[in-house]
Order: structure tokens, then sequence, then C-alpha cells
């Protein structure tokens, strides 16, 4: 459990710093370098080491003559799940939290058309009353998405306000 | 007191964001040891540079071709410049030259030195150029992202669209600079960071996966006559990443609906 919130705490930590979270190996003749932001888009770059491949097809010899890239490629994609997945745990916890509250708190508020319903009394009040159990549950992908990454904002929010504050202090140079 | 336009724009752009992923595998000359800067203003001035490079580049390509339009020796397609840094006309320069050289492209016979291939990947990095630049322009004029556009004071000591702020604003300090700072949301820095690393290099494959079920792969020509296997295995895996992270947040609902079944039956 420490290891998967140190985990999370490291990839925000990435994301913060560089706005993304990256990946890169290096190696015999070039670099992979995998980038990926919090909508799950991903940027793959495969850049050659020496700039003496000039066109593409300089480069695509060079990836097919490079012996370790298969490994390294494993490794790479390996770093990147590991910090997607710290990414999405603290949305996930959230949005979980959120909604099993709504949802407790609709199920105790409507606790007698729900033991009705499951008792066979099936009637249009009893489904109509209960809708919104169904509708939060279809809608819960886009909230997952949506308001997971926007509750983030308000603590990202904090933590950039508080490295401001420290650069304040500090008075450091923009570059 | 709410803008209709922008609300609508922002709402089916997020619905957009939501609903598709994209992963693009991209082939880079070179690596630079320098980290993109975390300043967007220095972020658009960074992709304003790659843009005018390029057409510089590309322009000098087409030179012997089609000659220079002009008795001083202007760059064929990028011309004289006028603006040189990373503010609105900036960005409209840049779009406006690529369009122009875009068109100019049209007119060429491919053959030569100018197979069909090559001048078609050409067209469509004038295109990249001048949509982005587009794309660009659009954010610096919403409201609330420019404090400089509608404020006399500092519009008159700062144009962002001269290189000699840009410099400026570079070496001031961060609490100065901050109140020159671009104000973008998640998604507006998300675009401009992903044009600066995207840039002017050539992009081999790319993969859109809608949530409706839509898949889209577009690969270059180039590649697609002669593919490397590796790459679309590169490919593949960070087509799987993305979408386990997705179907990740999707199996918070499938728990979610298990813990509320055992709550309200208990028995099941």
């Amino acid at each position: 459990m420490i290891n998967n919130y140190s985990q999370a705490f490291r990839a925000y930590k990435e994301l913060l710093q560089t706005g993304c979270i990256q990946s890169t190996v290096e190696g015999e003749k070039v670099f992979i370098d995998i980038r990926g932001n919090v909508s799950g888009d991903i940027l793959v770059f495969i850049v050659p080491k020496d700039k003496i491949a000039t066109n593409g097809e300089d480069i695509m010899k060079m990836i097919s003559s490079d012996n370790n890239l298969n490994q390294l490629r494993n490794a790479a994609f390996e770093s990147l799940k590991q910090k997607f997945k710290g990414i999405t745990m603290l949305p996930e916890r959230l949005v979980w939290l959120v909604n099993i509250c709504i949802l407790l708190f609709y199920a105790f508020w409507k606790f007698d058309v729900i033991l009705a319903l499951f008792a066979g009394e099936v009637g249009l009040a009893g489904i109509f009353s209960l809708s919104p159990l169904l509708i939060l549950t279809v809608i819960t992908p886009f909230l997952s998405k949506f308001f997971g990454f926007n509750l983030l904002k308000p603590i990202l929010s904090v933590i950039i306000r508080l490295v401001k504050f420290v650069r304040l202090i500090r008075n450091r140079k923009v570059a | 007191m709410f803008d209709k336009k922008r609300l609508d724009e922002a709402i089916s752009t997020t619905l957009y964001d939501l609903t598709h992923l994209e992963i693009n595998t991209i082939i880079k000359d070179e690596m630079t040891a320098s980290k993109a800067p975390a300043s967007p203003r220095l972020l658009l001035h960074n992709l304003a540079g790659k843009y005018d490079l390029k057409l510089v580049t590309l322009g000098d390509k087409y030179a012997q071709y089609f000659g220079s339009p002009t008795a001083d020796g202007a760059n064929l397609f990028r011309g004289k410049r006028e603006k040189e840094g990373s503010g609105y006309d900036s960005f409209k320069e840049l779009s406006e030259r690529s369009k122009d050289a875009r068109m100019l492209l049209k007119t060429l016979k491919p053959g030569g030195d100018f197979p069909k291939d090559t001048v078609d990947a050409d067209m469509m990095m004038l295109q990249r150029i001048e949509t982005i630049s587009g794309d660009i322009r659009r954010i610096l004029v919403m409201d609330g992202v420019d404090p400089v556009k509608n404020d006399p004071v500092k519009s008159a000591q700062f144009n962002f669209d001269e290189k000699e702020t840009i410099e400026k604003f570079r070496t001031m300090t961060s609490r100065d600079a901050d109140e020159y700072e671009l104000n973008l949301d998640l998604r507006q820095l998300l675009v401009i960071k992903k044009a600066n690393d995207i840039g002017t290099e050539k992009v081999v494959l790319q993969t859109v996966i809608g949530i409706d079920g839509d898949v889209t792969t577009r690969i270059s020509k180039a590649f697609a006559e002669q593919p490397v296997a590796f790459i679309n295995e590169m490919h593949r895996d960070a087509i799987g990443i993305s979408v386990e992270f997705w179907k990740s947040l999707i199996n918070v609902v499938v728990n979610l609906g298990t813990h509320i079944i055992d709550l309200v039956n208990p028995k099941r």
C-alpha cells in the first residue's frame, strides 16, 4: 500500500515538473523516449544517438541493427505502465469515494423502494425513483475521467502555488 | 454571465478529450539535452522557432525549382520576417506563410529531385504548421488567457510578437514574469505541450481510438512501403498501455456496481 502511494507521489511529482510522465531508454544506436499525459495520449519518440542518420531510411537501419532494443522496449513500457498506474490511483480512489457516498445516501433514502423492488413488487414509480442510481452508473465512466482529473486540480494548484511561493522567496530567474 | 460560445467550445473539446485517445509514434532527427521550458510563453517561442526553421529549410529546398521571390533573396517560404516573437501576430504570419507555401507547392510538377512522395510529405508538414498555428491563435484570443492583451499599460511595455520582449521575459524574476504569463487551463497547456513535443518531426504511425469503438490508424507512406516490425510493436505496446489506462477507470464503475449489489442484496 505504502509502495503504491509512493509510486503515485513520484508520478505526480514528474507530472508537475515536466507536464507529462516519461520513460527513456538508450540502445546501442537509438534512444526511445515515451511520453504520456493525463488524458492517456502517448507519444513515442525514436531518436538516433548520433545525428548521422539524416533521413528516415537510415534510422530504420539503425533500429533494425540495434540488438538491445527489444529488451529495453519492455523495460521502458513497464516503467511507463507503473507511472500511469500511480496517476490513476488518486482519481480512482476519489471518484470511488464520492460515488459510494452518493449511492449510500440515495440507497438509505430510498431503502423501502429498493426492498420492494427486490421483493418483486415492480412498479413504474419504483423504477423511476431508482433511475438516479442507473444514470449515475452509466455516466460514471465519464465522471471518472473528467471529475477524476478535475478533482486533482485543486491539489495540483496548491502544490504549484507552494512551488511558486518558494521560488518567490528564493527570487530565482525564470531561465 | 456566461460566454455561450466559449462554453460550447469548452464542452465539445472536453467531450472529445474524454472520449478519444491518441497515440503517435515519431521519428526524431536528434535528441536535445535541454528540457522543454515550463513557461507556456517560452514553450510557444520554442514552437514558433521550430516552425520558422522548417519553413526556411523547405524554402531553401524548393528555391532551386521556383527561385527566390524577391530581389533581396528572402527565403522562398518564410519570406521577410515581420514578426520574430511568439504572440498572436507571429503565429498568424507563420500560418499565412505556410498556407502560401502549400499553394505554391501545389503548382509543382513532381519528378526529378522532387518525387511525389516527398512533395506530399512536405505539403502535409506545411498543413500542420498552418493548422497548429491557427489553434494557438484561437487559444491566445480567448478571454482571460493573455493578461497583456486587454491591459494598455502592459501591452505598451510588452509586445510578445517581438523577439526582444521574449528575451526580456526570459530573464525576468519568476514574480515579475508571472504577471505576463499566459493563464492556461489544463487542456490548453496540453495542446501547446503536445504541439511543441511533436514540433516538425515525422509522425510515422498515429492511432486515434474513440469510446464508440472507432479506431483510426494513419501510417506514413514511406513507412507503409518499408515497415519495420520493431516500430509496429512499439506502437502496439503504446496503444495497449493507453487503453489499459482508460480501462482501469472503467473498472472503477464495475467494482462500484458489484459493491452496490452486495450492499442491497448481501445473500447474492
